[in-house]
């Protein structure tokens, strides 16, 4: 087989795989006007491309023994009767292969369902009722992005858990954060309430970040669009607006304190910080990006700590106060290190699975 | 074409609302694919139905940490191979990954094929080069054509190179390529 050849089926492979980038296509085309034969042939394996196995009517049958087997180890409650025909008319209208496939199994009972739904549903709600809370986490050094039930978007940053109840989305919206994310909220007339320790954000259909890491002086809202009201729990009469643009940050102590004169301000209401090229620092982790702005190296090691799921540990309390400006994007640790030293100096060893930083 | 996904929002119930419809769903893409992938291995249809149960099975007992699995789809191939590999230790057979004997039943699938796109003839010509690809290869060409897994997920699940994966998909192609003969009758592109 010839060189030439050989490149072409390795080409029309990658396209067929879904595994070709722009440039192979390209070249794919380039080189397919020269053999219109292979073109031929290439055509026709890609119309029996999409061919699909047969489910095979024993697949019930399959499932169906599961089923058992599930209810003879406790797994699935006895009495637990399949809400198949429900979801079956939920997903009447999505065109995919999954749904074909799941019909091809059932297609008899598919007319039946669309009665049966108005008896079937009432028992149903009754069995989810022991289902409390729903906990979503990610675990330090990823990210995780999850639809609530109305449609809302959370991303969650690393280390980050969030919790709301069954009955989300019917009169309340209400979710409780601890960690960091972001959020983009449906508009809806029940307002979408972010409960973190000591602070609740209500907002109506807006994008968001919120920061409140147990452990961390402050927690951190900032707003990108829409409006927020922000209050602290053990001050409900002090609610704080927030504009496109705008961030509050909130003293962890100032806001499970009750009032008090003496008290410094220790609320602070600034734009957000962005860097060169408007990228919001705040939110740039949404992008996989780690940005920072004149930030103080013991923040920014304790950033990097959770980013890249390393511990970090600091051997003189000196070099804490360094501050440093930057992204990092796909670097490894060791490279971030590394490019901070240049700006700064200090060293860095890593010991037992920890990075350990010391001065020079 | 789009390639299948395993949706999030098919994840996400049944890790968050113990959705036992949308867990039927999966069950339903996978057992076929996961019956037959396993059976290269077991070279023994019960057991490879058998071992799939418990895949799923095990799924469910974790279903509320699913979502923290990265690429679900790879990790139920990888399952499905490592109790494979361990139901045929159990069986005491002392062949290894038997390849030899796969025999990729491509055959009933094109009995539904839409026969306006593809005579019964140059069907017929596919078929029988599909037969006669070797044995890693035509589990390769399976892998990603039928099952749709992508290079990554076919190179982590048989410990090969992405490189690899696609050569012997070059190679697979080519070789049906060369069984369909050319005729030249209008001009067709890509």
């Amino acid at each position: 087989m010839e060189l030439y050849e050989n490149k072409l089926w390795s080409l029309l492979a990658k396209k067929l795989a879904e595994e070709a980038t722009e440039e192979e296509l390209l070249e794919l085309e380039k080189m397919s006007i020269a053999h219109p034969e292979i073109v031929y042939a290439a055509k026709k394996i890609e119309d029996l491309w999409s061919q699909q196995p047969p489910s095979g009517s024993d697949v019930e049958e399959q499932f169906q023994r599961l089923i058992s087997r599930l209810k003879e180890k406790r797994l699935l409650p006895a009495d637990e009767s399949s809400a198949e025909w429900k979801h079956q008319q939920k997903n009447k209208k999505r065109h995919g292969r999954w749904l074909v496939l799941a019909s091809a199994g059932a297609t008899l009972a598919l007319p039946i369902a669309y009665f049966l739904i108005k008896k079937i549903e009432p028992q149903d709600k009754q069995m989810r009722i022991h289902k409390q809370v729903n906990e979503v986490y990610s675990q330090p050094g990823s990210k995780t992005k999850l639809t609530l039930p109305d449609s809302s978007v959370v991303w969650l940053n690393a280390d980050s858990r969030l919790e709301y109840g069954s009955e989300f989305g019917k009169n309340t919206r209400n979710v409780q954060l601890i960690g960091e994310a972001f959020f983009q909220v449906q508009p809806s007339t029940i307002p979408f309430i972010v409960k973190t320790g000591t602070v609740h954000i209500k907002v109506l259909g807006t994008a968001f970040n919120v920061r409140s890491y147990p452990g961390e002086k402050s927690t951190e809202t900032s707003l990108i669009h829409g409006k927020v009201e922000i209050t602290m729990d053990r001050r409900p009469d002090e609610k704080y607006i927030l504009k496109p643009n705008e961030k509050l940050v909130i003293n962890n102590d100032t806001a499970s304190a009750p009032m008090s004169k003496n008290h410094q301000t220790l609320i602070v209401l600034s734009t957000l910080t962005r860097s060169k090229g408007s990228l919001i620092v705040e939110t740039s982790w949404v992008e996989n990006k780690l940005v920072f702005e004149n930030e103080s190296f013991q923040n920014l090691a304790r950033r990097m700590s959770r980013w890249y799921n390393v511990e970090i540990e600091f051997a003189d309390d000196g070099i804490k106060q360094l501050y440093f400006t930057g992204i990092f994007h796909k670097e490894t640790i060791y490279q971030a290190l590394e490019a901070l030293q240049y700006s700064a100096s200090f060293q860095f060893k890593t010991e037992n699975e920890k990075i350990i930083l010391y001065k020079n | 074409m789009t390639k299948k996904q395993l949706s999030t929002q098919l994840i996400e119930k049944i890790a968050l609302y113990d959705d036992t419809a949308a867990y039927k769903e999966l069950f339903f893409y996978y057992y076929p694919r996961l019956v037959q992938f396993s059976s290269y291995i077991t070279a023994d249809k019960a057991s490879s139905e058998e071992v799939v149960s418990d895949v799923f099975l095990k799924v469910w007992k974790i279903r509320k940490s699913l979502l923290q699995i990265q690429n679900l789809q790879l990790y139920l191939y990888i399952a499905t191979k490592n109790l494979s590999l361990n139901a045929v230790k159990k069986n005491e057979r002392t062949k290894t990954f038997p390849l030899d004997q796969v025999s990729v039943d491509l055959r009933s699938v094109y009995l539904n094929s839409d026969e306006r796109l593809i005579t019964s003839e140059t069907l017929k010509k596919i078929d029988k080069a599909i037969q006669l690809l070797p044995p890693r290869c035509k589990l390769i060409f399976k892998l990603i054509k039928e099952d749709g897994l992508s290079y990554k997920e076919v190179a982590g699940l048989l410990h090969l190179s992405t490189k690899t994966v696609d050569n012997q998909l070059s190679i697979a192609l080519k070789k049906l390529g060369d069984s369909i003969p050319f005729r030249p009758v209008r001009s067709v592109s890509l």
